[in-house]
């Protein structure tokens, strides 16, 4: 296995989708052509240059520490499998 | 062979907060799931986190009071795993830039040497919800309740050398940490939270060894012993040849031992990056300056000016400066009472105990330092005994009525009265003749009795040093 | 009165003189939507919920309010959470999925006596761009048989199926869809409208926008939803607001920039239009400058590897324990794996397994963080083209309205962004505006603001002009009237 089909086989395993075999394979000459494009992208010189952190302009935005109730009837109703107050998975062992 | 601890802590400590971290809910326990929860902390699509401003101001003090420097720009990752009690597969935590680094801590090392700790970083972040796994074993349950809850984590360099300096450095720290109010910092409660990562490696070895960590400590007892349980346990696999596995441990308080943890074991990559739902935090010098010159005086500071202002013992000083809450109890009291060995020992014995017994923290209990001080001028001036005082200062506590209240109430004024006094004396030395015998033949000791038998006649609020005299004079004739 | 072509200015003053009922107008829309359901521009469409507000409406006129978007029948993207009807996110698994709550620019456009009519058609998990992507296929462009619109309220604007649609845009598809529509199509610079209630894929890319078919209209919708919300911390830059236009400033006193790197980007008979509009600006009155801008194909590269990057991370929360469908699972792992397909198209799947790619230990410095850098690099080369001139005029798109019939490789599609993501990594307000017309299909431009001067690009817009033509389909619910 190439080292690219390795690190997207991994990449599947640590985001948790189901994928069959095919698209995998399709995922996998989307990969390479994608990372072939990008190349000129690795080779641009940019040392010396600082990343850039956030694309708003907004510093210290805060929110005052006021404690608020939420009504939670609606969020519950969202839930898949709600039992007694609990989300419910099934069992982990610990 | 001759080995060298290393020893290095993670500390997770819940910030005293009203609200979470990046939302409004309710930042306090309740028993009932996922009730202080809301679109935010349960991670629904759309819903944006909002930066709570007080948790910014309790990190920025602890980060002081430890020492550490400052960032003046630091702000927020996404730390991404996927487990159940983490609503949106990613952990919002400071990874890149933590708002505080490079602090310390000193404590006395075992042989009682003064040593400095260092603290690599003090970073927010945000709790994860817990899971409860059902009796019938067929599903497992999730309580968002604490999902969001505003947390720092404190890490240490590997420079703890053994368990009673950990015990130390956690003692040191928590003192630091409820000095300036960041946390309650109760271990039990899960407000202050420890892991440690341990090893060993031959004397004099700049080497680190395999490192093991350790997780579940629930009191500082439970961390120490924990230590010394894993120091023992990797020393028997050094000393037959073999090598520490690199490993998560728990340790479980019944068996009173480190058991290895199942889950959670692979190596993470946490892929983190950015989170660019949230804004910088921007600290000025000035606003760092500001916040460093309020924060309160620590606990060595005050014990020292307690020795020196107050003219306390050294161990009186130490035990009344442990906690900041009674510290400022003590200083409280003081102020409308110039007696501070009197108020050191009644807050150290009656008041302490009565506390224990009780449950109650010192400063929500109803027994207040005005009371105390009220409760010590009236043994100065001779209206209760000491011995009534004790009775007061229970009644007074468990009431909420002032001592001087309880006092008039339960009629407990010393009888102070010469002549009603006398009568009482002519009686018990009429009915106790042979004491009175003995005194007289040279047994000084009956007269003790006959004080108790007065005490007990008058339900001990005869003035004792008067009883005394008008015994002593009595029995003369 | 025939309220075929009728903007949203006017027809709110009808509406506010009670000359027409804000409950006729809601009649005629949703029998318009009915009538050209073949767009497939709708995920689900109002009924009681939409008369109910229509009446709460006309009884608020009645009793002496004036409301700006008085009775306008708004559609809104479903990867924005409206809580009155289903918001599926453009996901199998939230096809019957209610939010607890609206999305702050719905509530702020109902506020301003909008009606919503219903719930746009999105891609694959909002990936709108992405063309042909969506688990209820695609939205086709009303303009030309065999033609999609990435911007699903685009398409039902122009079809009149309303007068406003609210939607998202991140590389660019609100822009595109606008331009392959005819319509005008609105990104605001970020911070300025509040992105509460929008499924972000991207944090730092995904915005709110509109389409509307006048530049005056969009003037009145950006004022109604634009300003600071607590519930979007980040639009606190947007405490106070933009620098007002000057309303004697002559077109002598605006001066638009003309790049020749997207001249050279373009096909040939774009590039003819381009040229043509650059003169009609001159025409105009404007002054027109040449900007070089140098790092187009680099912003468009470094705006993938984020986007993607930040997708596979925003979408981690589609584990099925909260919200939406959880797949039958005995174990947990088993639950994450099949909710998370049920949940995903292929479009998501991609993002999300690329993205946790470059992400991974080895790649996260050679990508993510050089994109990061190169994020600098474009900034800087947007402000220096900037220097100069007030407002950028760049394409949309080269070519026509792409077909989503034919399956082209998916750099291809993301190849077609090369205008407007840069655009988007930039943090630019842009408007898409109708330019030209080619072998009987729209195709506009884009003006390129500097940040925060968001009023004032709408009323530039409005000087240049441009006439909205709609396409040929059937308005016979508009007629009737």
């Amino acid at each position: 296995m190439t080292n690219t089909r390795e690190t997207l086989e991994k990449a599947i395993q640590v985001i948790k989708i189901e994928i069959d075999p095919e698209e995998r394979n399709i995922l996998h000459d989307d990969l390479i052509q994608f990372l072939e494009w990008l190349k000129p992208l690795k080779a641009l010189d940019t040392s010396g240059v600082t990343p850039v952190r956030f694309s708003h302009v907004a510093v210290n935005a805060f929110r005052d520490d006021q404690a608020l109730s939420c009504d939670l009837k609606e969020v519950r109703k969202a839930a898949p499998n709600f039992d007694e107050g609990f989300y419910t998975v099934p069992p982990i062992i610990e | 062979m001759n080995y060298e601890v290393v020893i290095g802590l993670e500390v997770h400590v819940e910030l005293h907060t009203q609200s979470k971290l990046f939302c409004a809910c309710p930042n306090r326990f309740v028993p009932e799931p996922n009730v202080n929860t809301c679109p935010v902390c349960l991670g629904f699509p759309g819903a944006l986190p909002r930066l709570n401003s007080e948790a910014v101001n309790l990190a920025l003090s602890a980060s002081l009071a430890l020492n550490c420097k400052v960032a003046s720009i630091s702000y927020f990752d996404r730390k991404n795993y996927f487990y159940p009690d983490m609503p949106k597969g990613y952990q919002i935590s400071q990874f890149f830039e933590p708002i505080g680094s490079n602090g310390f801590i000193d404590i006395e090392d075992d042989s009682g040497n003064p040593k400095r700790i260092r603290v690599g970083r003090v970073h927010m972040e945000e709790d994860a919800g817990k899971l409860v796994h059902s009796l019938a074993g067929d599903m497992s349950m999730v309580d968002y309740n604490r999902a969001g809850v505003p947390l720092i984590e404190i890490v240490t360099e590997p420079d703890l050398r053994s368990s009673g300096e950990a015990r130390k450095y956690l003692e040191k720290l928590k003192s630091h940490l409820e000095y300036v109010r960041v946390s309650d910092c109760k271990m039990e409660e899960g407000s202050l939270r420890c892991d440690a990562n341990i090893s060993l490696r031959p004397k004099g070895s700049d080497k680190l060894g395999s490192k093991t960590e350790l997780k579940n400590m629930n009191s500082f007892k439970a961390v120490e012993k924990s230590l010394e349980h894993e120091i023992k346990r990797q020393k028997k696999i050094l000393d037959a040849g073999n090598l520490v596995v690199t490993q998560t441990l728990r340790w479980d308080d019944n068996s009173q031992q480190t058991v290895a943890m199942r889950g959670k074991l692979q190596a993470h990559d946490y892929r983190c990056f950015t989170d660019p739902e949230l804004a910088p935090i921007v600290l000025t010098e000035e606003e760092i300056e500001k916040a460093r010159v309020s924060l309160p005086e620590m606990a060595e500071a005050r014990a020292c000016r307690f020795v020196e202002e107050y003219g306390l013992p050294d161990y009186d000083a130490g035990v009344l400066t442990a906690s900041r809450n009674v510290a400022d109890y003590f200083e409280e009291c003081l102020k409308v009472y110039n007696s501070p060995k009197a108020a050191g020992n009644w807050i150290m014995g009656e008041l302490t105990a009565k506390l224990n017994s009780s449950g109650q923290e010192i400063e929500q209990c109803p027994f207040r330092p005005e009371h105390l001080a009220e409760l010590l001028k009236m043994i100065d001036e001779n209206v209760i005994s000491g011995k009534i005082a004790k009775d007061v200062l229970e009644k007074s506590f468990e009431s909420g009525k002032s001592p001087g209240q309880v006092v008039s109430d339960e009629g407990l004024l010393q009888i102070s009265d010469q002549s009603e006094l006398e009568t009482i004396v002519d009686t018990i030395l009429e009915n106790n003749s042979d004491s009175v015998e003995n005194y007289r033949s040279g047994k000084t000791k009956a007269i003790g009795f006959l004080v108790g038998q007065v005490m007990k006649e008058t339900k001990g609020k005869a003035n004792p040093q008067l009883v005394n005299e008008l015994l002593k004079d009595k029995l003369k004739k | 009165m025939n309220l075929n072509e009728m903007t949203v200015v006017k027809t709110a003053e009808a509406v506010n003189n009670q000359e027409i009922s804000a409950r006729y107008l809601i009649e005629r829309t949703l029998e318009q939507i009915k009538n050209n359901v073949k767009l497939n521009a709708f995920a689900c469409t109002a009924g009681a919920e939409a008369f109910e507000q229509a009446d709460a409406v006309d009884q608020k006129i009645k009793s002496g309010y004036s409301l700006p978007l008085a009775g306008i029948p708004l559609a809104v993207g479903d990867n924005i959470a409206y809580k009155e009807l289903p918001t599926a996110y453009g996901s199998a698994a939230f096809r019957k999925f209610k939010p607890p709550f609206s999305a702050a620019a719905v509530e702020k456009l109902i506020g301003a006596g909008a009606v919503v009519v219903g719930k746009i058609n999105t891609g694959d998990m909002g990936f709108s761009s992405h063309k042909a992507l969506s688990p209820a296929g695609p939205v086709m462009n009303p303009w030309k048989e065999n033609r999609i619109s990435e911007s699903p309220g685009s398409a039902a604007l122009a079809a009149r199926q309303c007068m406003l649609a609210l939607e998202s845009d991140s590389e660019g598809s609100l822009r595109q869809g606008a331009s392959s529509c005819g319509m005008y199509g609105f990104r605001p610079t970020p911070g300025r409208v509040s992105r509460y209630g929008l499924n972000l894929s991207s944090g730092s890319y995904d915005q709110v926008g509109f389409a509307a078919s006048t530049a005056t209209d969009m003037g009145i919708t950006f004022q109604a939803t634009s300003g600071y919300d607590e519930r979007d911390i980040l639009t606190s830059v947007s405490r106070e607001a933009g620098p007002k236009p000057d309303p004697n400033k002559a077109p002598g006193e605006i001066t638009l920039a003309f790049s020749p790197e997207c001249f050279d980007q373009l096909d040939s008979i774009s590039a003819k239009h381009l040229k043509q509009f650059q003169a009609k600006c001159l025409d105009l009155g404007f002054k027109v400058v040449e900007s070089s801008l140098k790092l187009l194909p680099e912003a468009l590269k470094a705006f993938y590897i984020i986007a993607y990057a930040e997708a596979s991370s925003s979408f981690a929360r589609f584990d099925g324990i909260r919200f939406g469908t959880a797949a039958e699972a005995d174990e947990l792992e088993d639950l994450y794996y099949k909710t998370r397909k049920l949940t995903f198209g292929h479009e998501a799947r991609r993002r999300s397994v690329f993205g946790t790619y470059i992400l991974s230990k080895g790649n996260f410095e050679q990508y993510y963080q050089q994109a990061l850098k190169v994020w600098t690099l474009v900034r800087q080369d947007f402000n220096n083209a900037m220097a100069n001139c007030d407002f950028l005029v760049m394409p949309v798109v080269s070519g026509a309205a792409p077909s989503g019939i034919e399956e082209n490789d998916f750099l291809q599609r993301i190849e077609s962004d090369i205008f407007t993501a840069p655009v988007s990594m930039a943090c630019l307000p842009s408007l898409a505006l109708p330019a030209w017309q080619e072998d009987g299909l729209p195709a506009g431009i884009q003006l390129v603001g500097h940040p925060f001067s968001d009023e004032i690009l709408l009323n530039v817009a409005e000087m240049i002009n441009t006439e909205t033509i709609f396409p040929d389909t059937d308005k016979s619910a508009w007629e009737e009237g």
